[in-house]
């Protein structure tokens, strides 16, 4: 992991969602909604205002960039994952990966003692 | 698409947010509300936004309310008042009346609209809602796709309204769970399918598995198989699933002349058994029936990782590529539902299990192209769907014979305008 990457950790879930849908494909807010609602089989959604916040700091870290900036009234905006959010997401899943690790490891030590 | 009122009030809303956000995002805002809104109800769109507008104006530097304003958008450009040096001009100040005025009216709907109100902000989770609303509800076998709750309700017959397109979207949407199972995140009677080809359209409606809806497909003109619609339509009132079907049933056979006919003969079918006798796999677990609501199993579902709601099966994607399959106090007979798109044949449940269960279970995802993964010889990671459900559920797959449904398709034809 490298030293950038490690300083966006812990990632929100709002991020983690929006990052992972934008690792597929570059695409708009409502496109990112939806792609987030699929990932999660429903379960979380967001909405326009959480959305743009978080893209707002997605932006300002580079995390994220824009594809391109359209004229008013033409098509929306898109994002895409840079090189530094690609990292910071694999670095995310990793950190998530041990937490999930240590999580059962703990819950089986729990069934044993009780 | 929103009403004009809820737009206008959201637009306020956006209008009311920090310059360089409103300027940045606020078309976007109002165009995801535009698309989004009659799928989730404005009500959601509107707690957003509000949450939004606090935190925004709570994150936003000091400085940055003595920035010039941005001209870079006249969607959106200075509607409300800015925090400054000079005095504020009459035209300010009428500004900022109004949007006082509506930032009350929306408190004052808030609290007298108390209950339709969702508790969740700005994050929604749609989860309880699903688990509701498959609590709710019997559990249907494959056969009983016109069952009727018993409380009394309306007989949804045909949408009141309805929109048939030709797709440009190129990306596929649904406004609900669209698979073959009970699985329903209830939408105010609104129907939203977008990009889907005709094929997906007629095997929700019909309830049909994989490999009836292949057969069928076999016989659809060329435009049906290369041709995708966006089906937008709405129904006063709050129908099920099954309501759903009945509808696009109909929706179908006006706009598209759509006539099928069934048709039962004895084929190759596969019987749901057990592996071991009286035994289930280690990953299949009966639910308790002191706990029908799930409450007191959270830390065991932790530890399985589960994450689908109670009475649920829910489908993704776990780590190293492989897909998973969770449920959670669910019958075999859903179960069975949620397998039929991974195997190639008929599926009949003889397992003589009647209970409900917990499980989770990962498998290899289906090759692209390369069919039902249950056939495959190729080296895959994980194992296949039907290894995977042998060793951590202790069900196998036998083959046999018996009696399969096909459809029949009688006529099609080219959707008409709206």
């Amino acid at each position: 992991m490298s030293p950038d990457s490690a300083d966006h950790l812990p990632l929100s879930p709002a991020t983690l969602h929006i990052l992972l849908a934008l690792a597929a494909a570059e695409l708009h807010g409502y496109a990112i909604m939806l792609e987030v609602a699929r990932q999660s089989g429903g379960h979380y959604k967001i909405g326009p205002g959480t959305l743009y916040d978080a893209l707002k700091k997605l932006l300002n870290d580079g995390l994220v960039d824009e594809v391109d900036a359209p004229e008013e009234g033409r098509a929306r905006r898109k994002y895409r994952l840079t090189d530094l959010g690609n990292s910071v997401l694999s670095a995310e899943v990793s950190r998530l990966d041990g937490v999930l690790r240590q999580a059962r490891r703990a819950l089986r030590l729990n069934e044993r003692r009780s | 698409m929103a009403n004009k009122a809820a737009q206008f009030i959201y637009r306020c809303i956006v209008n009311l947010h920090p310059p360089a956000f409103r300027d940045k995002f606020g078309r976007e805002m109002l165009l995801d509300f535009q698309e989004g809104a009659a799928g989730l109800g404005c009500t959601r769109f509107f707690t957003d936004a509000l949450i939004s507008l606090g935190r925004q104006w709570l994150h936003t530097p000091a400085s940055a309310g003595f920035e010039p304003r941005s001209d870079a958008s006249p969607l959106l450009n200075g509607h409300y008042a800015m925090i400054r040096n000079p005095p504020l001009t009459p035209l300010e100040w009428c500004r900022g009346l109004v949007a006082s005025v509506t930032l009350l009216v929306l408190c004052g709907y808030w609290l007298g609209a108390g209950s339709r109100i969702p508790r969740d902000t700005g994050i929604v989770y749609a989860a309880r809602k699903v688990a509701q609303a498959a609590q709710s509800r019997p559990t249907a076998s494959p056969d009983e796709s016109s069952a009727t709750p018993a409380t009394v309700r309306r007989d949804f017959k045909q949408f009141d309204v309805a929109s048939v397109r030709e797709s440009k979207a190129g990306t596929t949407h649904v406004s609900f769970p669209f698979g073959a199972d009970d699985t329903y995140l209830p939408t105010h009677g609104f129907m939203q399918m977008i990009g889907l080809p005709l094929g997906a359209y007629i095997q929700f409606a019909y309830k049909m598995t994989p490999a009836q809806v292949v057969a069928l497909q076999s016989k659809f003109p060329d435009w049906a198989l290369s041709t995708r619609y966006d089906i937008e339509a709405r129904v006063e009132g709050e129908p099920t699933k099954d309501d759903m079907r009945t509808m696009l049933r109909a929706l179908l056979a006006d706009r598209f002349k759509l006539q099928l006919h069934a048709v039962t003969a004895t084929d190759k079918v596969y019987d749901l058994v057990l592996a071991r006798p009286g035994k289930t796999g280690p990953a299949l677990q009966e639910h308790p029936g002191s706990d029908p609501d799930c409450k007191l199993d959270n830390a065991r579902d932790s530890a399985h990782d589960s994450s689908a709601p109670c009475g649920t099966i829910l489908q993704s994607v776990s780590g190293a590529g492989l897909m998973r399959m969770t449920g959670r106090n669910v019958s075999i007979t859903q179960f069975v539902l949620a397998s039929l798109t991974k195997v190639d044949r008929p599926l009949r449940d003889k397992t003589g299990l009647t209970g409900k269960y917990d499980f989770t279970f990962d498998f290899a995802p289906p090759r692209i192209g390369g069919g039902p993964d249950i056939n495959a010889s190729e080296p895959q990671p994980g194992m296949t769907f039907k290894d995977a459900m042998q060793d951590r559920l202790g069900l196998k797959l036998v083959p046999d014979k018996g009696p399969v449904t096909t459809y029949i398709l009688d006529r099609v034809e080219k959707p008409t305008e709206n």
